[in-house]
C-alpha cells in the first residue's frame, strides 16, 4: 500500500530558502524552521485521497465537416478510432469547397475537397450531413451527443469532441455599395465568377482589404486569409490582361509561399495601394469609379473601376454562441472559441475531451487549419488510447448542511463542475462534478458559508499553515 | 463562569424536558439533528468535552424564542453562551461564514492604536462632532457594505438617516472615528477574551469624547451595551436606541411626517425584540406616517422568527429555509415593503432573496426603519 | 484622514517583516521555484504559502495573515491571458479589491498588501517583486496590527496531547 500520495507535504527549503538565500545564513535557517512548521501544521490538517477511474468511450464526434474536419476526421480513422462527422449542410466541404483555387497548389478547392472526402469514407468515416445538434451531456470520455437529422433523432456516445465548425464571413450589408451596384462583390463571390468564368469586360479591378477586419465592423483582429487570397486572385486576373489595385492597409502575407505570390504579383504589375478611412464609390446604376484618401500621398486617389472586389474578413458563426452554451466551451472577447491555454493547451478548452481545430477557435488560413486538424488528431489519440481515464482527487465537495444552494460557486465555475441541483422540494444543494472539476478552488472564495472546500487546500489547512507561521 | 455555574443561573436543572423550546426553535423546524431539549439534557448530565466538541452548540441562533416559551423560565441562550465560552477554550469554534473575513475584522479592531477609515461616508449634511454629549454608534455597517457588496446591501443609509433624526432633533452626535466593533459576534462566537479587549475600546472612546448617552440603530450594538457591558465592565453612560428616541419625538409632537401610501410590514430583530423588550417604539414610529398601512406578519412581536444567522457563523441551509419563510411570511401580508430594524436582517434577506432559484413568492422590497423614517419627516 | 506619522520615519533599517506571499501551483509558485534554481538572491521575509488557483484566495485569508502578525501579504497569480484556469487570475483581481477597500478601511496601509503576475518563466520577476515589496514593507515598518490572542489549534492541541 505504502504511505497515500496526499498525507505527504514539501517543506521547499531547497529552492525558497538555501538557494535563494545563500549569503545569509542564519536568517536563511530561521525561515526554513518555519517553512518546516508550517508544513507540519498543513500534513496535520491533511487527509488521504484517492485517485478515480472512469471507463473510456474510444469513439469521436467532429462538429463541422470543412476541410479542418475532414483531415482531422482522417488522422483519427488512420490511427484505428470510429469517427463521425456532424456537418449542418447537406454536403461536407465549407468554404474551402467553393474556392476556384488554393494557393500555393493552384488546385481547385471541390476537388480538394472531394478527395479529402473519398478517403474518408473509404476509411469507414461516417459524415452524417442536414445534422443539428441538439444537446450534449457528460464528461471526458462518456459524452452523450443528441443530433436531430433531418426531423428524425439520433444518439450516441464518444470519449472526445472537435469542434472544427468553422467561421463564415462577413457580411458588409450595404456598406461600400454592396448590393446597390452589381459591380461590386465579396471576394467569395469573385471565387465563383472565376470558377464559372464568368469575367467578361472588364478592364479595371480594385480590391478592398481589411473589410469587416482590423478594427472595422466584424473582426476586431486580422483576418489572416485575406491578403493571400486578394493577391491570388490578382494574380488570376492580372494573367488576363487586367487591370488590378489592391486597396491595402498594410500587406500581411506570413503563409508559406505566400510572399513568392506576392513578389509575383507585383512582378505582373497588380497596384498596391495602401489607404485610410473609407473608399467612396460613385457611378450610375454600377461602380464607375473609387476614391480613396492615400495614406502615402497626402491626395485622394481616383480609380476608374468595372469591378470592385471587398476582401471581406472572418466572423464567429452564427451559431457558435450556441455551440459555446451546449458544449460549454467560452468564447474570448471576440467571440471566437477559446482555447484552453495559448501557449499550453494551444487546441484544447476548458473542457476536457473538448478540442478546438480550424477557424472557429481563430481565423487563419488553410495550411493553419490542417496543421491544427492534425494536432488535434494527435491529442485525441493519446487521450483515447487508454482504458481508463483517472482524475486527480483534488476537487472541490460540497457540505450539503451548510450549502445554501445559492449558486455562487457555479457562476464562478469555468469549467461548468458545478450543478445546482434540487434536494428536496424548493431546497437546493450545489453538487461537483469531479470530472470536470479541475481543482482551481475560485468556488471555494465564492462560498458565503463555506459549504464548499477544495480537497488537500482546505481552508482549514491553510489556516493552519498561517497559524503555524505566527503561533 | 464555568458550565455547572451556568447551568445553576439558567435554571437548566430545573427542564422537565417538555419539548416546547424544541418545537417553537427556527432552526429544529428544518435541521431535525438540531434540539435544545436535548443540548440542555446533554448539559446537565455530560457537562464535559463531549459536550464541547458538539457541533451543535454553534447552531442555537440565540434568537430566544425558545427562552419566551419555557414553562420552566430557563434562560436557554445565557446556557449556549456559557458553553461556547467554555468550547473556545478547549480550540473548538463555529464554521464561520465568508472566509472568516468578518472575525479577522473583529480582531484585528482589538489593536490599540488602530487608525481605521471608517468615517468616509459622512456627507457634509450630515452635522456630527467630535466630542460631546452624545455619541451615536454607527456599528460595523461601514465593513458590512464593503464586504456584501456582491448582494448590494447599503446598510449604512441607515447611520446616515439615524444621524439625520438627530440633527432634527437637536442633536449633534459624535461619531467615533475610532469605534470597534461592539464584540457581540465574537462573544456569541464564545471569544471572551477578544470581547473584551473591543469592549474596553469602545468605553474608553467614549469616555475620551466626553460623552454620557449612546445612541444605537443597530439592535445588536445596543443589546451589547445594554446587557453584556454593565455585567463584565464599569460603563457610566446611558444607552437608548433610535425607535425608543424617535417614539419620544412622535408622542410630543416634534416629528411629523410626510405621507407615505404604501403597505409596509416589520421584522422583529431578535435582540431588539425578545433580547430587549422593543415592540412598541418600532411600531409607533411606523403607524405615526400617513398614509402607511401597516400590516403584521402572522408571528410578530415576541414571537417573531429570526433572519437565520447570527453572528457570521453557521449559515446553512437551514438558515436559507428560514429566511424564505419568514419571507413567504411577508409576502403573504400583501406588503410591498419589508421593514427591518438590524442591519443583519437586511443583509440576510437579501441574500436568500438574491437566489434566482428562490422564485417570486419571496422577493419583497427591504428597507431599515430609520431610513424610511428619515426621508419621510416633514421639513418644519 | 491622516496617515500615522511613524510609517515615514525611516527609523526600521534593521525591521525583518514577516511577509506572506500567497501562490498559485501553475504560475508564481513555479517562478519562485526559478529562482531558486537560477540562485537568484532575494531577503529571506517571505513565506510562501501554495495555493491551487489565486482564484481561491479570500479577503478571509489575508485578513487572517493579518490578524496573526502579518507584516505585508502578497498574493500572486498568473497573467490574465496565462492562467491555467482561465479566469481565476481575473477572478483574484476581483477579490483583491474588496480585500484592499476592508485592509485600508481598518487602518491597513494599501502598500502593505500587493497583488502581482507571475509567470512560470518569470523567475527574476519573482525575485524582483519579492525584494521590492520586501523593502517596501521594512520602509513601513511594522504592522499597525498588534498580534491579536487567538485560539491557536497548534498550541491548543499540543496542550490536550
Amino acid at each position: 500500500m505504502g504511505l497515500n500520495p496526499y498525507l505527504f507535504d514539501i517543506a521547499n527549503i531547497r529552492n525558497q530558502c538555501s538557494w535563494v538565500h545563500q549569503k545569509e545564513p542564519e536568517k536563511a535557517t530561521e525561515k526554513a524552521k518555519e517553512l518546516v512548521k508550517m508544513s507540519v501544521a498543513r500534513v496535520r490538517e491533511l487527509t488521504p485521497l484517492f485517485m478515480k477511474e472512469i471507463p473510456v468511450n474510444r469513439d469521436v464526434v467532429i462538429m463541422g465537416g470543412g476541410i479542418t474536419g475532414l483531415r482531422c476526421g482522417i488522422d483519427l480513422l488512420m490511427r484505428g478510432f470510429k469517427v463521425r462527422i456532424i456537418e449542418k449542410n447537406d454536403a461536407a466541404g465549407g468554404l474551402v469547397h467553393d474556392l476556384s483555387s488554393i494557393y500555393p497548389s493552384f488546385r481547385p478547392g471541390k476537388e480538394v475537397i472531394d478527395e479529402l472526402v473519398e478517403e474518408f469514407t473509404k476509411r469507414n468515416g461516417e459524415i452524417i450531413t442536414s445534422a443539428e445538434l441538439v444537446d450534449v451531456t457528460g464528461y471526458v470520455g462518456n459524452f452523450e451527443v443528441k443530433l436531430n437529422v433531418k426531423g428524425s433523432e439520433r444518439e450516441f456516445l464518444v470519449g472526445a469532441i472537435v469542434l472544427a465548425t468553422g467561421s463564415q464571413l462577413y457580411n458588409p450589408g450595404e456598406r461600400f455599395g454592396y448590393g446597390r451596384f452589381p459591380n461590386v462583390i465579396t471576394n467569395m463571390e469573385l471565387e465563383k465568377r472565376i470558377r464559372a468564368n464568368d469575367i467578361k469586360d472588364v478592364q479595371s479591378v480594385v480590391f478592398v482589404q481589411c473589410v469587416g477586419s482590423r478594427g472595422d465592423d466584424g473582426n476586431p483582429g486580422c483576418s489572416r486569409y485575406c491578403c493571400q487570397a486578394a493577391i491570388k486572385e490578382a494574380i488570376h486576373l492580372r494573367e488576363q490582361g487586367i487591370d488590378v489595385t489592391i486597396l491595402n492597409r498594410g500587406v500581411r502575407v506570413y503563409s508559406k509561399g505566400a510572399e513568392r505570390m506576392y513578389r509575383k504579383a507585383r512582378e505582373l504589375g497588380v497596384l498596391f495601394l495602401p489607404y485610410e478611412g473609407e473608399p467612396e464609390i460613385t457611378g450610375t446604376g454600377r461602380a464607375e469609379q473609387i476614391t480613396v484618401p492615400s495614406a502615402d500621398l497626402d491626395a485622394e486617389i481616383s480609380i476608374p473601376v468595372d469591378l470592385i472586389i471587398l476582401s471581406v474578413g472572418m466572423v464567429p458563426a452564427e451559431d457558435s454562441l450556441r455551440l459555446s452554451e451546449l458544449f460549454k466551451v467560452p468564447r474570448g472577447p471576440d467571440k471566437f472559441f477559446l482555447e484552453r491555454h495559448s501557449k499550453f493547451g494551444p487546441v484544447e478548452t476548458t473542457v476536457e475531451g473538448v478540442f478546438l481545430c480550424g477557424c472557429c477557435q481563430f481565423p487563419q488560413d488553410i495550411g493553419d487549419s490542417i496543421s491544427q486538424a492534425s494536432a488535434v488528431a494527435s491529442k485525441v489519440a493519446a487521450l483515447l488510447s487508454r482504458d481508463k481515464i483517472t482524475l486527480a482527487p483534488i476537487t472541490s465537495a460540497v457540505d450539503e448542511v451548510y450549502c445554501r444552494g445559492c449558486g455562487r460557486c457555479a457562476e464562478v465555475c469555468e469549467f461548468h463542475a458545478i450543478e445546482i441541483i434540487e434536494k428536496e422540494k424548493g431546497i437546493y444543494v450545489a453538487q461537483v462534478n469531479e470530472a470536470l472539476c479541475k481543482g482551481c478552488g475560485t468556488c471555494v472564495a465564492a462560498c458565503p458559508t463555506g459549504a464548499i472546500d477544495l480537497k488537500h487546500f482546505m481552508s482549514e489547512q491553510i489556516k493552519a499553515q498561517l497559524e503555524a507561521l505566527f503561533g | 463562569m464555568n458550565i455547572k455555574e451556568a447551568i445553576k443561573k439558567s435554571r437548566a436543572y430545573l427542564c422537565m424536558e417538555c419539548g416546547k423550546c424544541t418545537g417553537i426553535c427556527p432552526v429544529s423546524r428544518f435541521n431535525h439533528g438540531f434540539s435544545p431539549r436535548v443540548l440542555v439534557n446533554k448539559t446537565i448530565r455530560s457537562g464535559n468535552l463531549d459536550l464541547l466538541k458538539d457541533k451543535n452548540i454553534w447552531t442555537c441562533l440565540t434568537c430566544k424564542l425558545c427562552d419566551e416559551r419555557c414553562p420552566a423560565g430557563i434562560e436557554y441562550i445565557d446556557l449556549t453562551l456559557a458553553t461556547r465560552l467554555e468550547a473556545q477554550k478547549i480550540g473548538e469554534e463555529a464554521m464561520c461564514s465568508h472566509g472568516g473575513a468578518a472575525q479577522s475584522l473583529m480582531r484585528i479592531m482589538t489593536t490599540p492604536n488602530l487608525e481605521q477609515k471608517r468615517t468616509d461616508w459622512l456627507d457634509k449634511d450630515l452635522k456630527v462632532t467630535q466630542s460631546g454629549e452624545v455619541v451615536y454608534f454607527v456599528g460595523c455597517l461601514p465593513y458590512f457594505d464593503v464586504l456584501f457588496s456582491d448582494i448590494e446591501v447599503n446598510t449604512l443609509k441607515a447611520a446616515k438617516a439615524s444621524i439625520k433624526i438627530l440633527n432634527k432633533l437637536g442633536m449633534t452626535p459624535v461619531v467615533l472615528p475610532q469605534e470597534r466593533c461592539c464584540g457581540h459576534d465574537l462573544l456569541w462566537g464564545g471569544d471572551f477574551e477578544n470581547f473584551k479587549r473591543l469592549a474596553e475600546h469602545n468605553i474608553s472612546e467614549i469616555k475620551k469624547a466626553g460623552a454620557k448617552k449612546i445612541i444605537f440603530s443597530c439592535p445588536e450594538g445596543y443589546r451589547t451595551f445594554k446587557i453584556d457591558y454593565p455585567k463584565y465592565f464599569t460603563c457610566d453612560f446611558q444607552v437608548q436606541h433610535i425607535t425608543e428616541l424617535l417614539s419620544e419625538a412622535i408622542s410630543n409632537g416634534s416629528l411629523k411626517f410626510k405621507n407615505f401610501d404604501k403597505v409596509v410590514t416589520f421584522q422583529d430583530a431578535c435582540r431588539l425584540g425578545r433580547h430587549l423588550g422593543i415592540y412598541d417604539e418600532p411600531r409607533t414610529a411606523i403607524t405615526s406616517i400617513p398614509e402607511l398601512k401597516f400590516t403584521e406578519m402572522t408571528r410578530n412581536r415576541n414571537r417573531a422568527i429570526c433572519c437565520g444567522v447570527s453572528a457570521w457563523m453557521n449559515c446553512s441551509t437551514y438558515s436559507k429555509s428560514i429566511q424564505l419563510a419568514r419571507l413567504r411570511e411577508a409576502k403573504e401580508t400583501e406588503a410591498e415593503l419589508l421593514l427591518v430594524s438590524c442591519p443583519k436582517c437586511e443583509i440576510h434577506f437579501n441574500c436568500a432573496m438574491k437566489d434566482e432559484r428562490a422564485g417570486k413568492d419571496v422577493q419583497i422590497e427591504t428597507m431599515q426603519l430609520v431610513t424610511l423614517v428619515a426621508e419621510l419627516i416633514e421639513e418644519s | 484622514m491622516v496617515r500615522s506619522k511613524k510609517t515615514t520615519k525611516p527609523s526600521h533599517k534593521n525591521f525583518e517583516p514577516k511577509i506572506v506571499a500567497f501562490c498559485c501551483n501553475w504560475c508564481s509558485y513555479p517562478a519562485a521555484d526559478g529562482a531558486g534554481v537560477s540562485r537568484l538572491q532575494y531577503p529571506t521575509n517571505i513565506r510562501i504559502v501554495r495555493v491551487m488557483c489565486g482564484g481561491r484566495v479570500t479577503p478571509g485569508f489575508v485578513l487572517k495573515a493579518f490578524e496573526l502578525g502579518a507584516d505585508g501579504v502578497l498574493v500572486a497569480t498568473c497573467h490574465f491571458e496565462d492562467c491555467h484556469y482561465m479566469f481565476g487570475a481575473r477572478r483574484a483581481a476581483d477579490v483583491h479589491k474588496i480585500t484592499e477597500k476592508l485592509a485600508e478601511m481598518i487602518g491597513i496601509e494599501k502598500e502593505r498588501l500587493k497583488l502581482d503576475w507571475i509567470s512560470s518563466a518569470e523567475a527574476t520577476k519573482f525575485a524582483k517583486v519579492a525584494t521590492e515589496f520586501t523593502e517596501m514593507v521594512r520602509k513601513l515598518g511594522p504592522s499597525p496590527i498588534k498580534k491579536v490572542a487567538t485560539n491557536n489549534r497548534n498550541k491548543i492541541r499540543e496542550g490536550i496531547e
